[in-house]
C-alpha cells in the first residue's frame, strides 16, 4: 500500500496538534485538513517518505520509536490505516 | 474579552513567533469568539505565520500554562497559512524569473523589501510579502519600465509577472525632502549594494535598515502603517551585521533621529526588540508618548494602513496626512512638510 497523492501532502504541527493538508478536489488553493495524533503523525511523516509499505513496516517502525510491545503496535497500525482508508489517504 | 486583552494575546503572539521563544502570557480564558477576533487581527495585519509560529510556541504545557487555538479554529487557519507559503514560494520563483529576465538584457535590478526582508526571519516562508519591490539604477530605468503601464505619481511603474504584483522603483529611499534625499543617494552609492539570501541582489544591510526606516516613515506620515512592518524592522535591526555607529551617523546625516527613537521605543516595547539593538535613546518621556500614538496608528490601520484606506490617490493620501499633521510634525519636521509639498503636486499616490 502507498500514500495517496504523497506529492501533494503537507504535515504540520502547530503547538500539540498534528495535521495532514491536502489539496483540495473541490476548492481552488484549499486543502482539506485532517489532524491527528503524535503517533499518527510520526507514521505519516516516514509513510510519505517512501514508495510503498505494509502494516507490518508501520507496526515496526512504531516499535522502534516508542518502544511498545508487537501486539500494541499492530492494533494502532491497524486502527490508523483504517482511518487514513476511510478519507482517502491510503490506497492499495 | 476586552479588546486591549486580546490586543495584548496578539502581541505576546507576536513576540514568540517573532524572537522564536516563548514570552510571558496574560493569564486569560478564551472564548472561540476571542480567538477569532485574534486571527481576525493577525490576518488585517499580515502577521498570521508569525501568531501561528507563536502558537507552536506557546503551546500549553504539561501544567497547563500556554495558549492553544480551540480545535475547530485550526483547519481554516492552517489553510491560511499554507496559502501564505504557497504564495512566498510562487513569488521567489517569480523573482528568479525576474532577475533572469533583465539580466539577460544586461540589466541589474535590486531587490528592496518583501522577499530579502522576509530572509531575516527564522520561518521566510511564513512572512507575507505583498509585492515585489525592484530598483534600477538611473541610467537603466528607462530600459526597465514597461512600454505599455502608465508611471505612477511617484515614477514607480506596477506590473503583473507570473501572477505576482510588481514595481519598478527608480529609488531605493521614500525621502521627500529633497537635500536629504540627495545625502541618502549619495549614501547608497558609497554602500552599493550584494547578493543576497536567494542569490539575488539587494541592498546592503546598512541600506536596508535606512530603507526600513524611511519606508516606515513615509507611511507614517500618510496612511498609516502596519504591524508587519514594525516587525520587519524589529527583525531586521537584530539579524542584519550593520555598524550600528554608522547607523547613527546616517540617521542624523537625514535628520531621522528623533523618528527613530520614536520607533526603537515601539518596537522594544511593544515587539520585545533587545535595548541592544537600538541606536537612538528611545526611552525619554516624549519617545514613550509618540510611541504610543504609533500603536494607535498601527492598530487603527492594519496592513500598511490599507485597512483604513478608503479609497486611493494623492488626495486620498493628503487627506489622510492632514489629519496626522500634529503628530507627523512632532516626529519628522521636515519630512513631513515635504511630504506636504510633494502631495500638492500630486507625486505620491
Amino acid at each position: 500500500m502507498k500514500i495517496t497523492d504523497r506529492e501533494n501532502i503537507r504535515l504540520r504541527k502547530v503547538g500539540r496538534n498534528y495535521m495532514i493538508l491536502r489539496e483540495s478536489k473541490d476548492a481552488v488553493n484549499m486543502n482539506d485538513v485532517y489532524t491527528l495524533n503524535e503517533t499518527a503523525a510520526f507514521l505519516m511523516e516516514r509513510a510519505k517518505a517512501v514508495e510503498s509499505f505494509d502494516e507490518a513496516i508501520l507496526a515496526a517502525w512504531l516499535i522502534e520509536e516508542y518502544g511498545i510491545d508487537q501486539t500494541l503496535a499492530d492494533t494502532d497500525v491497524h486502527a490508523i490505516c483504517g482511518v487514513w482508508r476511510e478519507v482517502g489517504l491510503l490506497e492499495d | 474579552m476586552a479588546a486591549s486583552n486580546l490586543q495584548n494575546i496578539l502581541f505576546a503572539l507576536v513576540r514568540a513567533g517573532l524572537w522564536e521563544r516563548p514570552v510571558e502570557i496574560p493569564t486569560v480564558d478564551l472564548s472561540v469568539q476571542d480567538w477569532k477576533d485574534i486571527l481576525a487581527a493577525a490576518h488585517s495585519q499580515t502577521v498570521d505565520g508569525l501568531v501561528w509560529r507563536g502558537l507552536d510556541i506557546m503551546a500549553p504545557s504539561a501544567t497547563g500554562e500556554g495558549l492553544e487555538l480551540p480545535a475547530q479554529l485550526l483547519p481554516a487557519f492552517a489553510n491560511a497559512v499554507a496559502s501564505i507559503e504557497d504564495r512566498s514560494a510562487r513569488m521567489e520563483k517569480a523573482a528568479r524569473g525576474l532577475f533572469a529576465g533583465y539580466e539577460g538584457k544586461g540589466l541589474h535590478p535590486v531587490l528592496l523589501k518583501g522577499l530579502s526582508v522576509a530572509a531575516l526571519y527564522d520561518h521566510p516562508e511564513l512572512r507575507e510579502s505583498g509585492d515585489i519591490d525592484l530598483y534600477f539604477p538611473q541610467d537603466e530605468f528607462p530600459k526597465a519600465a514597461p512600454k505599455t503601464v502608465k508611471a505612477k505619481a511617484d515614477g514607480s511603474y506596477a506590473l503583473q509577472f507570473e501572477g505576482v504584483p510588481v514595481e519598478l522603483h527608480p529609488n531605493v529611499l521614500d525621502i521627500e525632502r529633497p537635500s536629504c534625499a540627495r545625502k541618502a543617494s549619495v549614501l547608497i552609492d558609497k554602500y552599493g549594494f550584494v547578493a543576497g539570501p536567494q542569490g539575488l541582489r539587494t541592498t546592503v544591510p546598512q541600506t536596508t535598515m535606512i530603507l526600513l526606516n524611511t519606508h516606515i516613515l513615509k507611511h507614517v506620515l500618510g496612511y498609516g502603517i502596519g504591524l508587519r512592518q514594525m516587525c520587519d524592522y524589529a527583525r531586521a535591526a537584530v539579524a542584519l551585521n550593520y555598524d550600528r555607529e554608522q547607523y547613527r551617523c546616517d540617521l542624523s546625516t537625514l535628520g531621522l533621529l528623533k523618528w527613530t527613537a520614536v520607533l526603537e521605543n515601539f518596537c522594544v516595547r511593544f515587539l520585545g526588540m533587545p535595548e541592544s539593538a537600538c541606536v537612538c535613546c528611545s526611552s525619554d518621556f516624549d519617545s514613550e508618548k509618540l510611541a504610543d500614538s504609533l500603536l494607535k496608528m498601527v492598530l487603527k490601520g492594519g496592513n500598511f494602513g490599507l485597512d483604513a484606506r478608503k479609497g486611493s490617490g494623492p488626495l486620498r493620501t493628503l487627506a489622510a496626512f492632514l489629519s496626522n499633521l500634529g503628530f507627523s510634525l512632532r516626529l519628522a519636521p521636515s519630512e513631513a512638510f515635504w511630504t506636504i509639498v510633494s502631495l500638492v503636486k500630486g507625486r505620491l499616490s
